[in-house]
């Protein structure tokens, strides 16, 4: 018969069996609207085309081939703002393909004004430019083994009594590693909800929240923005350039 | 005055409730119906006709136009809201007296009236006059006072047909009569009902009905069940709950009904009305479930049974390798659609095939499935085959449909736009295309489908593992340091031993008690604590006497119990004494040496000293 402890390990078992079973019924239905949607798509019903992509988003699942298919319909209605806010979207999740790349790319080639320069060293740029190519999860994983090799180099240098100009430079080249890991892992996960993408075109960023304020520089369709502060309908945003402005909640949309 | 203001609060939000509960009624279809309270009478008697609104608000009165046999007097309207299983309706009547003028059977209605700009055509009523028939009704009102409960309400379970197939669906309604009484919050029947699948009940219909003479209020439930396995049953019985709604009469107590159920249940709030709830059975009807013939039964026969059309259809039928196509696979008509299946389809090898979505409508359930071709070789859907067993003629029936010729091209359109994308590297191969500016195409497949928001750098099982091997170095570092101080300390490393050689000094001594050997019991005696004592003070075994242990403790500025030293003493005597005596010493005195021991080195071990 079963003792308790085997009747636990049974219902444990069945928690996460009916789980991944869920999850696997959900990704079904899923895969259902995705063809659907592919087929609106090709007969050029983009609209009812975006409504079944987003009905994955409806069920708190994601995934960057959905929200890489929504870009195109929205660059195909000619709504470029709202078509790279889910290029940005599905370069979270799929950095490195090329199709997603290239279409960004084009997309962003339309915007009326092209996007000013970020004013930073280009080390910093390079270290950034080279940490875009992962997703959050990637450099959580490479964190990770950097400090498992970190740790373990820290182990063997302490246990074999390495002379200690010898152990700093051993031991420097995995902590830098993993210093650069999380610089760039804490940076990723402070953009999560903070970045958003401008949706209307040509907007005024004013000096202050209100609509008579001064106008401090314009925005275009398109251009990404750092939320910094909510001040009810008014978002204080950064712009790249770390020009500071308010504009209208409703005129951008979080990636 | 508190009471008072309570009910006020209560009626306030009960009529907040019944004209919410009127507004959704209203908004419901309108029935328009004539019932009269008798279908028999003599002439000179009356009988009231009534004209029924269900779910209509505002109804003007309507002129009644000449009814042969009668006259007609108008006597107003009413109006009763219905709550029965959380579905709310209301019906508006328009009461009218009907004099019988002469003999004859006469028909009332159907009357036409308007509204909302709609016509509604009302039922028919025949009406019988005479006096043969006055005299029957008249005894049947004289019988029916003298009724008891069980024949003014009960209700009455039927069957479309008591003998069917296994998985043919059969109608089955309940009804529940009411004589002269008014019922509320009727709930579902309840049927037991094993061996049989219950469908969900329809919405319940109310209406009067005529049975032996007697009219009744009829409430009706209707749903379909089938047989889950062959055999003879006895289906039902239907039990039935609700409430009898009566009006209190001021003199206590009124009738034998209320000294039946008791009193005032609803004082104050109601005050003239009293609920009394009601449960009852109805009829079980026996039943015999026929099992499916084996002759002829197909191999693709998947369990449906009733009679059914099948249709299928394909969209796009020009595609590339890699596109979805949507079948859709239609299946109509009467029958059980519970058992109804994905019909069987001859090899979609060729196809990678998803499970299909089910959407059941009006008597049709549609199965779309995406078949997405593999090769541009495939030139269509291959044939589909559905066999359901009739009923109605006894036999298997096999619908095939199929195939459908489709086109398939090898997948170009993604390669041209990502040539355009990327025209640097594709510029050798196709020198002579036209570059243009465009974008990708959209994905074919979904990819990794992931929760929104969940990343691994906020999973406990990562922070679990940063911790654990941050403390797995830790220990790995202090066990490292603990094995070079054994190496490198050895008063350190005699410290640690003590015990342990201790440990093994006793478990000899005490075979040696067992077996009697009293030499070899005091030789490990001595040699043991001995040894214990210098290792665990450090100074050499060999020379451990008392006065050294003495000297040693006196030196590091430490007491020792007396007991503690009395004990020693008496061991290194004992000792002695077997070595150089030629008497026998007694086993308790044995005893005694190996228990002493025993507590000096617990002693020690458990003292813990700074100086030493």
């Amino acid at each position: 018969m079963f003792n308790i402890d085997q009747f636990k390990l049974f219902l444990i078992s069945l928690f996460f069996l009916t789980g991944s079973m869920c999850f696997a019924q959900e990704e079904k239905s899923s895969e259902y609207h995705f063809y659907r949607a592919n087929l609106l798509y090709e007969k050029g019903n983009y609209d009812e085309a975006i409504a079944e992509y987003k009905k994955l988003n409806e069920k708190s699942l994601e995934s960057g081939n959905f929200y890489y298919n929504i870009g195109n319909c929205y660059f195909k209605k000619g709504d470029l703002g709202k078509s790279i806010l889910n290029y940005e979207k599905a370069k979270k999740i799929l950095p490195r393909d090329k199709d997603l790349i290239a279409n960004y790319e084009y997309a962003k080639s339309n915007i009326e004004i092209k996007s000013i320069e970020p004013k930073s060293l280009w080390i910093i740029k390079e270290v950034d430019n080279f940490f875009e190519q992962f997703t959050i999860d990637e450099i959580t994983k490479v964190l990770f083994i950097f400090y498992i090799i970190l740790l373990i180099v820290t182990g063997v240098c302490i246990v074999l009594r390495i002379p200690t100009v010898k152990k700093v430079m051993v031991i420097s080249v995995p902590a830098i590693l993993v210093l650069c890991n999380f610089i760039s892992l804490s940076k990723r996960v402070d953009q999560i909800n903070k970045e958003a993408i401008v949706i209307e075109n040509k907007i005024e960023a004013k000096f202050e929240p209100f609509e008579k304020a001064a106008t401090h520089f314009i925005l275009y369709e398109g251009v990404k923005v750092t939320i910094l502060s909510l001040n009810g309908n008014w978002c204080k945003i950064k712009r790249i350039d770390n020009k500071i402005g308010w504009i209208n909640k409703d005129q951008l949309s979080i990636i | 005055m508190r009471k008072k203001l309570l009910n006020t609060i209560i009626v306030i939000i009960l009529m907040v409730i019944l004209s919410n509960f009127a507004l959704s009624a209203y908004s419901q279809d309108v029935e328009f119906e004539i019932r009269a309270t008798r279908n028999r009478l003599a002439v000179g008697q009356s009988m009231q006709l009534s004209l029924i609104y269900k779910n209509a608000k505002n109804v003007s009165t309507l002129q009644l136009p000449e009814i042969e046999g009668f006259r007609s007097v108008y006597l107003g309207p009413s109006t009763r809201m219905t709550l029965i299983n959380n579905s709310f309706s209301s019906t508006v009547s328009h009461n009218y007296r009907l004099i019988a003028l002469s003999n004859g059977r006469f028909t009332i209605g159907p009357f036409r009236v308007k509204y909302k700009n709609k016509e509604y055509k009302s039922n028919v009523l025949t009406v019988a006059i005479g006096e043969n028939i006055s005299n029957g009704t008249a005894g049947l009102s004289k019988q029916s006072k003298e009724k008891r409960l069980e024949d003014r309400i009960f209700a009455i379970m039927s069957l479309k047909k008591t003998k069917f197939y296994l998985n043919e669906l059969v109608s089955l309604t309940i009804k529940i009569y009411a004589d002269g009484l008014t019922v509320s919050e009727v709930q579902y029947p309840e049927i037991i009902y094993e061996g049989f699948s219950l469908g969900e009940y329809e919405k319940h219909k109310q209406y009067q009905e005529t049975m032996n003479g007697v009219l009744y209020e009829v409430i009706e439930f209707k749903t379909d069940i089938f047989g889950v396995r062959p055999g003879n049953f006895s289906f039902g019985p239907a039990g039935i709950k609700g409430n009898i709604v009566i009006k209190k009469s001021r003199r206590r107590p009124s009738s034998g009904f209320d000294d039946f159920f008791g009193d005032d249940v609803f004082e104050g709030f109601f005050g003239r009305y009293q609920k009394f709830p009601f449960s009852f059975k109805s009829n079980a009807i026996p039943v015999t479930v026929i099992a499916l013939p084996q002759k002829d039964k197909p191999d693709n026969f998947m369990g449906a049974v009733g009679n059914f059309d099948f249709n299928i259809s394909a969209d796009p039928k020009d595609i590339e390798v890699g596109d979805p196509i949507t079948l859709k696979m239609a299946i109509s008509g009467e029958g059980n659609f519970n058992t109804l299946t994905v019909p069987k389809q001859d090899s979609l090898g060729d196809f990678k095939v998803y499970e299909p979505e089910v959407k059941v409508e009006n008597k049709i359930k549609i199965f779309e499935q995406i078949l997405m071709p593999k090769t541009d070789k495939l030139k269509e859907i291959p044939r589909i085959e559905f066999c359901f067993f009739n009923p109605l003629k006894g036999e298997y029936v096999n619908i095939t449909k199929g195939p459908i010729p489709i086109k398939v091209s090898s997948s170009e359109k993604e390669q041209n736009i990502k040539i355009v994308e990327y025209g640097n590297q594709t510029e050798v191969s196709l020198k002579n295309e036209t570059i243009g500016k465009g974008i990708a195409y959209i994905k074919t497949s979904p990819g990794e489908i992931n929760k929104i928001g969940v990343y691994l750098y906020k999973s406990k099982v990562t922070i679990f593992l940063l911790i654990l091997s941050l403390g797995f170095l830790f220990l790995s570092l202090m066990f490292h340091a603990k094995l070079n101080r054994l190496r490198t300390d050895l008063k350190y490393a005699r410290h640690l031993q003590a015990p342990r050689k201790a440990r093994v000094g006793i478990k000899k001594i005490r075979r040696y008690l067992q077996e009697g050997n009293v030499k070899e019991f005091y030789n490990y005696i001595f040699k043991t604590l001995q040894e214990y004592l210098g290792n665990k003070f450090h100074l050499s075994s060999a020379s451990i006497t008392l006065d050294v242990i003495e000297e040693y403790f006196k030196s590091a500025e430490i007491k020792l119990d007396i007991d503690i030293i009395n004990k020693i003493k008496e061991i290194f005597q004992d000792c002695d004494k077997s070595r150089y005596s030629v008497v026998d010493i007694d086993k308790n005195i044995m005893n005694d040496a190996f228990k002493n021991l025993e507590e000096i080195i617990d002693y020690f071990q458990r003292k813990k000293y700074k100086n030493v």
